[in-house]
């Protein structure tokens, strides 16, 4: 299993690493990028099982990323980690086909709900 | 005055930034000082209208930036007293303004989201767009195991 975390801020990419190996996922292989551009690259070499991303980022957005990546065809299991977490915007992310939306900030309770039906 | 936004309250900032650094951590009102000497947090529409900044003292930005990447008291002491904040401390708190943006939205509010944070001095237009024209809100924030510092809002 391989976790691939999305994030222009470094502090906030060690955070969810952190918090992942709280929530008792800290056997799984994670990997991180620093926007929506570098993720895409990374995605395309090396396919991860899970993508936890950022919504806003420069270059490439959370939600620009995984527009990109359902246009090529790839289902790999998508959810954000972000601020934009209204009605409005988590209707947006099920649109383009997020699997999830964990909102920041984050505890490790929120990471074990959601992830531990998504990857168990 | 009304807004198309939220406006903070001692609860909802207390709620949100204990999320971040943690059961202990206190707010209060606050007095707001010369913003244009602070480090500004810019927040925009989706028409990329500037809508609300927060401005923080140096003792917010180093003791929030220090605190989310668990980074000794004692640095974010010197870089205070130096009157030099480092990058990572400011890269930090750009993400704890990120997260703040939170705290001027709702299901029924318009929406914003952070555009950038500005050194002091680099603010002034844009403190000087909103002053007088938006709801002013100040706190002081104690963050455990840190210090006080104090965070500005002015909202549209």
């Amino acid at each position: 299993m391989k976790i691939l975390v999305v994030d222009d801020s470094s502090a906030m990419r060690m955070m969810v690493v952190r918090t992942l190996r709280q929530a008792g996922f800290g056997g799984k292989d994670v990997e991180q990028a620093e926007d929506g551009a570098a993720a895409l690259e990374q995605i395309r070499k090396n396919p991860p099982d899970l993508v936890l991303a950022d919504w806003n980022m420069p270059n490439m957005t959370g939600i620009e990323l995984l527009e990109a990546l359902r246009a090529e065809d790839n289902e790999v299991t998508f959810g954000f980690i972000t601020t934009e977490s209204t009605k409005e915007m988590r209707q947006r992310a099920t649109d383009a086909g997020a699997q999830f939306l964990i909102a920041k900030p984050f505890t490790t309770e929120s990471f074990e709900k959601v992830l531990n039906t998504v990857i168990g | 005055m009304s807004s198309n936004y939220v406006i903070p309250t001692e609860k909802s900032v207390a709620s949100l930034l204990a999320m971040i650094f943690g059961d202990g951590l206190g707010v209060n009102g606050g007095d707001a000082a010369d913003l244009t000497a602070q480090h500004v947090a810019t927040f925009i529409d989706d028409e990329d209208k500037l809508v609300a900044i927060c401005a923080c003292d140096k003792e917010f930005v180093a003791y929030s930036g220090a605190a989310l990447s668990m980074i000794p008291a004692d640095v974010a002491n010197e870089m205070i007293s130096g009157n030099s904040i480092s990058e990572a401390l400011v890269g930090n708190f750009y993400e704890v303004m990120n997260i703040c943006s939170k705290l001027l939205m709702s299901d029924s509010s318009a929406h914003l989201r952070l555009d950038k944070t500005l050194d002091p001095g680099a603010a002034n237009d844009a403190v000087a767009s909103l002053e007088g024209a938006a709801e002013k809100v100040a706190f002081s924030v104690n963050i455990p195991s840190y210090g006080s510092g104090t965070l500005t809002f002015l909202i549209s």
